[in-house]
């Protein structure tokens, strides 16, 4: 007999999913599915349109990560023109991608995290979110929202606040950064440290304490790791080379050709969700699986190259090895980025060329076909577009972070099931059920950018037998 | 204390899920002093200072389902969250990405110590599927919903 555990839809992610747990006749966990039930289809509206608009449609995908589409679309932009856009520009594009990173990052560790971290697996749920937070610790929950906001201000002053209008464009950037903006940015700076310092602080304690545990079984395996690295192998988010590594810290490929992408990635599908499997070609799906995001793109670089930065990449490699495999810290690695980040956001307003007014090349259309890569908070992002003579879009293929995370996902909510279901379970615990939504929310899954009109869906967990009747059910509310 | 706050919030590229920000983009052009207009995907967390700053809250929203809105569209005050209810709107609609009105004007409340008054206009979204623009259907409901927020602005 096999019974499913369903678990629908995973609240405190983009879009809306549900995760089915199948036990085995022995009621042991036998597999783990992580369900996505919505298409995107956001590719085949672009088409006929004329690609220098690219960057404002695609940027209106999503209301958490606009800034990534919109770099990934001017960046493809810009090889469709051929151009080197001015280094002014590129520097402004990097100051609004970390930024971009600092708000992100800080959504996902603040608000959707911490509870869990800080009032517990087994808490009660009416406690273990935001308010129980600000209740516990109102100066975590209040520096979290103000580093967010330090991030958004950040875009907006170099975006404008509608920064859909498209600040980035193919050939560089619309606007300059103003000087009285440059010094508003600056004044905010040592309180956004402070903040990310003693989030990091608080942490690693529980890492070392009560969330020991979950760090060796949240998405603890081997696997492939994929991200920009620069110069020297230093980390990377906007530009350079594609490198993928396995789990001993082995380069597998030092510079992915990222114009023909498709000849080194492939994608699998499934026929139980929406969501492809990208994987790397000559590995094959399943040991060519990768990983992206934060904690890819720690264990693909050498080193992080500024100083704060680097003293917390080193302990985290003193922690997990020289590659990190496991899933749980991704929220630590989040923690090092978002310092990584504001460090590099001084350096750059430190930069004499940073308020520069030649922003732009300009150029007709030179490529017919091109790819722009950039890192989004959550992973590696590929826009690739084909045009015609008249620079209109004739096909476009996005690939995700989230969607590169896919197997990982899978793999990570499995090896919870079978950590904590014991066999024969009839009842899902609060705690298990809210563990396995964590180990999905390690990867900070950002699905559909879906309409909110439809309606909301609380949680639902059934447990079904093999003919698909209701064993037990329970509402997450 | 600041002026008025606007928020229209919706995705445009979901057909009429976008109304809220195509409400929101045509109130801007009024150029109204005391008004702040704020056009997002999703509202998140620092909103939350801006609504405790604000005299007044107007969040403009599609509601899927005509049926639900006699007239196409109804101007309300933000239902406010019960202590009961709150748990069910974290659930349901989480904080992270994602948040309600309710939950961030409570929030609001809990951390900067100030809910102002506020309401939601919900307009009848008819079709949300992938593509930029209104249907027919919604699009026809605008000059009545710009209306109220005319009504809603007059009535300081």
């Amino acid at each position: 007999m096999t019974r499913t555990i369903l678990i629908d839809p995973v609240t405190r992610i983009e879009g809306h999913a549900k995760i089915t747990i199948h036990l085995n006749g022995a009621g042991a966990v036998e597999a783990a599915r992580f369900h996505v039930t919505e298409y995107r289809g956001f590719e085949a509206f672009c088409e006929g349109r004329p690609f220098t608009e690219m960057a404002a449609i695609t940027a209106r995908i999503c209301g958490i990560c606009p800034v990534s589409h919109l770099l990934a679309s001017a960046k493809t932009g810009d090889r469709i023109l051929a151009v080197t856009i001015p280094p002014a520009a590129e520097k402004l594009r990097r100051l609004l991608n970390l930024a971009q990173i600092t708000q992100s990052h800080a959504l996902s560790f603040f608000h959707l995290s911490s509870p869990d971290f800080l009032l517990g697996w087994d808490s009660d749920p009416a406690k273990r979110n935001i308010f129980g937070l600000i209740a516990a610790d109102p100066e975590l929950a209040r520096g979290g929202i103000r580093l967010r906001q330090f991030g958004q201000d950040l875009i907006e002053r170099l975006g404008g606040r509608k920064i859909h209008a498209a600040w980035a464009v193919p050939g560089g950037v619309r606007t300059p950064l103003d000087p009285v903006d440059r010094e508003a940015i600056r004044a905010r700076l040592p309180e956004a440290f402070a903040t990310t310092n003693a989030a990091l602080e608080r942490f690693k304690g529980l890492l070392d304490g009560p969330l020991a545990p979950e760090a060796s079984t949240f998405g603890c395996f081997p696997s492939l790791f994929m991200g920009l690295v620069g110069a020297d192998g230093r980390w990377e988010h906007y530009d350079g080379q594609l490198r993928l590594i396995d789990a001993e810290g082995t380069v597998l490929a030092e510079a992915l050709p990222q114009q023909r992408i498709s000849e080194a990635l492939a994608e699998a599908v499934e026929p139980w969700t929406y969501l492809k499997f990208p994987y790397y070609k000559p590995l094959g799906p399943e040991a060519g699986s990768y990983r992206v995001g934060p904690l890819a793109r720690l264990n693909v670089c050498e080193r992080i190259g500024t100083e704060r930065a680097d003293a917390e990449l080193l302990e985290l490699r003193q922690r997990g090895g020289r590659v990190v495999t496991s899933s749980f810290h991704y929220h630590l690695a989040r923690l090092i980025e978002i310092l990584a980040a504001l460090e590099a956001i001084e350096l750059l307003l430190n930069d004499p060329e940073i308020c520069a007014t030649h922003l732009r090349a300009h150029a007709g259309v030179n490529a017919f076909e091109a790819v722009g890569v950039s890192e989004a908070p959550r992973g590696t992002l590929f826009h690739h577009y084909r045009v015609d003579a008249n620079g209109l879009i004739e096909a476009v293929n996005l690939i995700i972070a989230t969607g590169q995370n896919n197997r990982a996902m899978n793999r990570t909510v499995t090896q919870i099931a079978r950590q904590w279901i014991p066999p024969g379970a009839a009842e899902i615990s609060e705690g298990l059920l809210n563990r396995v939504e964590a180990g999905i929310r390690c990867f900070d899954p950002c699905l559909s950018c879906s309409t909110h009109a439809a309606g909301q869906m609380p949680l639902h967990v059934q447990l079904l037998d093999p003919a698909g009747a209701v064993l037990s059910e329970r509402w997450h509310q | 204390m600041s002026g008025d706050l606007l928020i229209g919030w919706g995705n445009p590229l979901r057909g009429d899920d976008g109304v809220g920000q195509a409400i929101a983009a045509a109130v801007e052009r009024w150029g109204q002093p005391q008004l702040e207009v704020v056009e997002a995907v999703q509202l998140t967390p620092e909103l939350a200072p801006l609504l405790a700053a604000a005299r007044r809250v107007l969040f403009v929203d599609g509601e899927a389902g005509a049926a639900a809105v006699t007239g196409g569209w109804r101007l309300e005050p933000v239902p406010p969250l019960e202590p009961g209810g709150t748990t069910a709107a974290l659930s349901s609609q989480p904080l992270s990405h994602h948040a309600s009105p309710g939950v961030l004007l409570m929030l609001a409340e809990t951390l900067y110590g100030r809910r102002p008054p506020a309401w939601q206009l919900l307009v009848a979204a008819h079709a949300c599927g992938f593509g930029s623009g209104l249907s027919p259907a919604t699009e026809a409901l605008l000059p009545g919903a710009l209306a109220a927020v005319r009504l809603w602005c007059g009535d300081a």
